[in-house]
């Protein structure tokens, strides 16, 4: 595929990844069905983030990959929020965390490399079912989700501090 | 255009971990101010994943070689290369991006081969007319499974150079040119020296160079002999290069401008094969010239000057062109003036050049081709413009023909009537 400029970017159609673009919805949609608030106005929530998000995927928007995702993204925090406390929904919530991160990984490496995207899912697959089997073993409460706040805010202190770091020749950090 | 080489190799983040991250934050405060762990759950992955991409970051800056060459010929442009894959890399890690040069033009879909130690790529494209054109090296990228970062690989290699100029170019053998009036005081004898066609045996010398001496005659007579050359007879040849702009408009003169630049490199190259020498004179506001000279190292010269050649905007005179020849060429040199011969100037410029002593054959790439493409499509005012300037355009070179021989070049792929005008000349033909 050719851009502007003359710069080439081998593989690629040239169309955006609509089936990527629905991976995130498919636990959405069960986490609509099993929703307090009942289907209608979570799977109108869900539908209007689909037809959104791929309006925003238009190649000739030009928006870059990740950008059409975030309408996605607010709708599955709207339903984790009103969701119930079991099990299920955390799981349900962690897979479609884990769709999110696969649709972004597939819009930015083009359809030749979308097998090696699955491995870059280890780390974060591994994370969920730790925090799942630590949820099966400890009831919710406010101090499990503070304790668990406080370590998702170190990795993100973490990741703050990878930001701004160039690497160098000598030396060198991740 | 490829980014600059001397940028250090850093990591960049993408504008996917930028979502992720805000997106994964704003989770983690709907969590606390809700009070539920769901929406924890939703952000895990999304603030795993940057943290594991910089993990899988390699810990130190590989370095990538470049293994490339151009084929094909005439329009055809076929590029293969191979990187190897550093070690420690995957080969489905590693992201090539091309750049492509005008006026060479995509002809198929670049394909990249990922093999276990090197990727294998191959470019197709064509040239839409003659030209010259440097090809940037290749952008290697390292990227982690989910395109969340990335790190560029300096790639050890050159630029590759892709020369298109007609074939016949290259065979010039069959035409002589004129040789330079030769200066007061010469004497023309049977000339012997270090090189050309073998002329006879002699005694050695000590200015005799190892390449002069003839070792089997040496050992067989038991002293040293060294072999005798006739010098070979070669012609001049010089080609002017006129970067005025004209009424045509600055793409169509660029597209010229190519087109020129390839003929004249072809022209020099062939001539130089044939150990003539060759020199250039390339006029915009003022004269640029490269001396007569012969060989290898000439043909680089000429590249060179090319390679820098640009339509000027402000245009000098035609007598200050003819007058500055005076200071690198001798008059008399054939010369060979590279013109589209869209205004009433050229005229005057070869006029200029005829009384300083410059007899000029004029090679005129036609720009009605390029005007061809979108007049075919196009309405019948559109083929009646076509028409007019096609008599338009003979009106002008019968004009021209008054001063000098011209060629009127339209298929830009073939010198063949050059080559025939050269080999055959007539008085006051019709060509092209």
């Amino acid at each position: 595929m050719t851009a502007a400029g003359g710069r080439i970017v081998p593989g690629g159609t040239g169309l955006p990844d609509f089936a990527g673009l629905l991976l995130p919805a498919v636990p959405g949609a069960v986490l609509v069905l099993l929703s307090p608030l009942g289907p209608l106005p979570g799977g109108a929530l869900l539908a209007a983030a689909i037809a959104l998000a791929a309006f925003l995927a238009l190649p000739r928007l030009s928006l870059g990959p990740a950008l059409p995702l975030l309408p996605l993204v607010v709708a599955l925090g709207a339903l984790a929020a009103t969701a119930r406390l079991d099990p299920l929904t955390e799981g349900l919530a962690g897979l479609a965390g884990l769709t999110v991160v696969l649709a972004v990984g597939r819009a930015a490496r083009g359809p030749e490399l979308r097998g090696a995207v699955t491995r870059g899912l280890l780390v974060p697959g591994l994370g969920l079912g730790i925090a799942l089997a630590t949820a099966f073993i400890f009831p919710p409460s406010e101090r499990t989700v503070g304790v668990a706040a406080l370590l998702l805010l170190g990795t993100v202190a973490a990741l703050a501090f990878l930001l701004p770091r160039p690497a160098t020749a000598a030396g060198e950090g991740a | 255009m490829p980014p600059d080489a001397g940028d250090a190799p850093r990591l960049y983040w993408q504008a996917g971990t930028l979502l992720l991250l805000v997106a994964g934050v704003a989770l983690l405060a709907t969590a606390l101010f809700v009070g539920s762990p769901v929406p924890l759950f939703l952000a895990f992955p999304l603030l795993l994943a940057p943290a594991a991409a910089a993990l899988a970051a390699p810990t130190r800056t590989p370095e990538a070689g470049l293994l490339w060459a151009a084929g094909g010929s005439t329009e055809s442009v076929e590029i293969r290369g191979t990187v190897p894959i550093p070690p420690g890399i995957r080969a489905d890690e590693l992201d090539l991006t091309f750049y492509r040069p005008e006026p060479l033009v995509e002809a198929a879909p670049p394909s990249v081969e990922r093999g276990p130690r090197e990727l294998k790529f191959h470019l197709t494209w064509s040239a839409p007319y003659p030209c010259l054109a440097t090809v940037p090296k290749p952008e290697l990228v390292w990227r982690d499974p989910l395109g969340l970062l990335e790190r560029r690989i300096p790639l050890t290699g050159e630029a590759l150079k892709v020369e298109r100029f007609p074939p016949e170019a290259g065979h010039l053998g069959t035409v002589r040119l004129r040789r330079t009036t030769t200066l007061p005081g010469e004497i023309r004898s049977k000339a012997v020296g270090e090189s050309g066609e073998f002329f006879a045996i002699r005694p050695a010398v000590p200015s005799d160079t190892p390449r002069q001496i003839n070792w089997k005659a040496s050992v067989r007579t038991g002293r040293l002999l060294a072999n005798d050359y006739l010098k070979e007879r070669t012609g001049d040849l010089l080609l002017l290069l006129d970067l005025r702009p004209t009424p045509l408009g600055a793409e169509r003169d660029a597209k010229i401008l190519s087109i020129c630049r390839a003929a004249a490199l072809g022209l020099a190259s062939g001539f130089l094969e044939d150990k003539s020498r060759v020199g250039l004179g390339i006029f915009g506001e003022f004269l640029t010239a490269v001396p007569l000279g012969s060989g290898r190292l000439q043909r680089y010269r000429i590249f060179q000057a090319l390679q820098r050649t640009a339509l000027t905007t402000a245009p000098g005179p035609p007598e200050r062109f003819a007058v500055s020849l005076r200071r690198y060429f001798p008059p008399g040199v054939t010369t060979v003036l590279l013109s589209s011969l869209a205004d009433e100037e050229s005229l005057v410029l070869l006029s200029h050049l005829r009384r300083r002593g410059y007899p000029t054959i004029v090679l005129s790439p036609s720009p009605l081709p390029l005007l061809a493409p979108a007049v075919a499509a196009g309405a019948e005012d559109d083929r009646l413009a076509l028409r007019l300037l096609s008599l338009v355009r003979r009106l002008r070179v019968s004009q021209v023909w008054r001063e000098s021989p011209v060629v009127d070049w339209t298929d830009y792929w073939s010198l063949a009537p050059f080559v025939r005008f050269l080999t055959q000349p007539q008085r006051n033909p019709r060509v092209g």
